[in-house]
């Protein structure tokens, strides 16, 4: 598969991941590549930009047993950005779907 | 690749790219490790899943270029915003000043209402009339107080609103100057339930038929009253009594 347009669409997965929640780097990177085939390390340079852009904040917080971890938070504008992304994505995906399908035919 | 060689490249490539903040994305990557490590995991299928290390710099690079304005554009946004919110802020002031004439109006057709309703005589010296006369207009005012006092709330919410729309539009601009990220532009409608909304209407609705109602009613009242069609000639408001 294309990785250049699979590299779009992670910027809007970190986002709904963390709509669901606050995760760590890892946590973010563990679950993406369970679903997205993509190298491990291409989704630190992701959460960076986003927190560049001002969609996420960061916050440390202490683990038992080992160096605190930084979590990631979505911002207000995170959350806007996110359901307006979102809903492009979606219609944008929805008529590609039925562009290809009518091609089959 | 083991552990090391992988940090140690990254290292090297995020300097060369003189990448902000580098200490923060090693330490990243090496809790990486450490989890995957923990995980079970050798260093080299690590290493080899994460990507290649130049090409993660690069990332990073590419994300930390800000497309940031010069200073000299941003300082002219600044000025030019400083116009605009003198302009804005007479505007502002003058839609406050309108509120508050809105305002003062209601709390004056209240007094009344309730001074003529009371039979308080408050009005005795100017306009004279007789009690049910009096009771009815006092009503009428009070309803007329009541439907200013939406009209003041809707007032009020859109203003609050065109404001908010003002600031957000501000700091977008100065967000886009400095290259930052900008907030999506605020919506003229203002955020107002439905609930609440409804019942708005509903009040306004009701206050303007009472007032119709009531006003005529006192009037009809005040010339049965009198027994003349011009009452007020009749009572002698204004001073014009026997004219």
């Amino acid at each position: 598969m294309n990785s250049q347009y699979k590299k779009g669409v992670v910027e809007l997965c970190v986002l709904s991941l963390l709509e669901k929640g606050d995760c760590y780097g890892y946590e973010i990177s563990e679950t993406l590549s369970r679903h997205i085939d993509i190298a491990d390390g291409t989704v630190y340079p992701v959460l960076r930009k986003l927190k560049a852009d001002g969609l996420l904040t960061t916050y440390l917080q202490e683990e038992s047993g080992g160096p605190p971890r930084k979590y990631y938070q979505l911002t207000q504008l995170g959350r806007e950005t996110y359901q307006a992304d979102r809903e492009e994505y979606l219609k944008f995906a929805r008529e590609v779907r039925t562009l290809l399908e009518g091609e089959e035919k | 690749m083991t552990k090391r060689e992988f940090m140690e490249k990254l290292t090297r490539e995020l300097e060369n790219r003189r990448v902000a903040d580098a200490e923060d994305i090693i330490e990243e990557y090496r809790q990486h490790f450490e989890f995957k490590l923990a995980d079970g995991y050798s260093q080299e299928e690590i290493a080899a899943k994460l990507g290649d290390p130049a090409a993660l710099a690069a990332q990073f690079a590419e994300s930390g270029e800000g497309k940031s304005a010069g200073a000299g554009s941003r300082i002219l946004v600044r000025v030019g915003l400083g116009f605009v919110d003198l302009l804005e802020g007479m505007i502002f002031l003058m839609l406050l000043a309108f509120g508050l004439v809105l305002t003062a109006a209601t709390a004056a057709f209240a007094v009344s209402g309730v001074c003529l309703a009371v039979g308080s005589g408050m009005f005795e010296p100017v306009a004279p009339m007789p009690y049910g006369a009096a009771l009815l207009l006092g009503l009428a005012l009070l309803a007329l107080s009541v439907l200013t006092a939406t009209g003041c709330t809707w007032y009020g919410v859109y203003l609050r609103q065109s404001v908010r729309m003002y600031f957000r539009f501000r700091s977008n601009a100065i967000a886009r100057a400095e290259g930052r990220a900008v907030l999506p532009a605020a919506s003229p409608r203002p955020r107002l339930s439905g609930e609440k909304a409804r019942r708005l209407r509903k009040t306004a609705r009701i206050s303007l038929t009472a007032f119709a109602v009531l006003f005529v009613a006192a009037l009809v009242a005040s010339m049965l009253l009198a027994g003349a069609f011009e009452f007020w000639h009749a009572w002698g408001w204004f001073g014009y009594a026997g004219l």
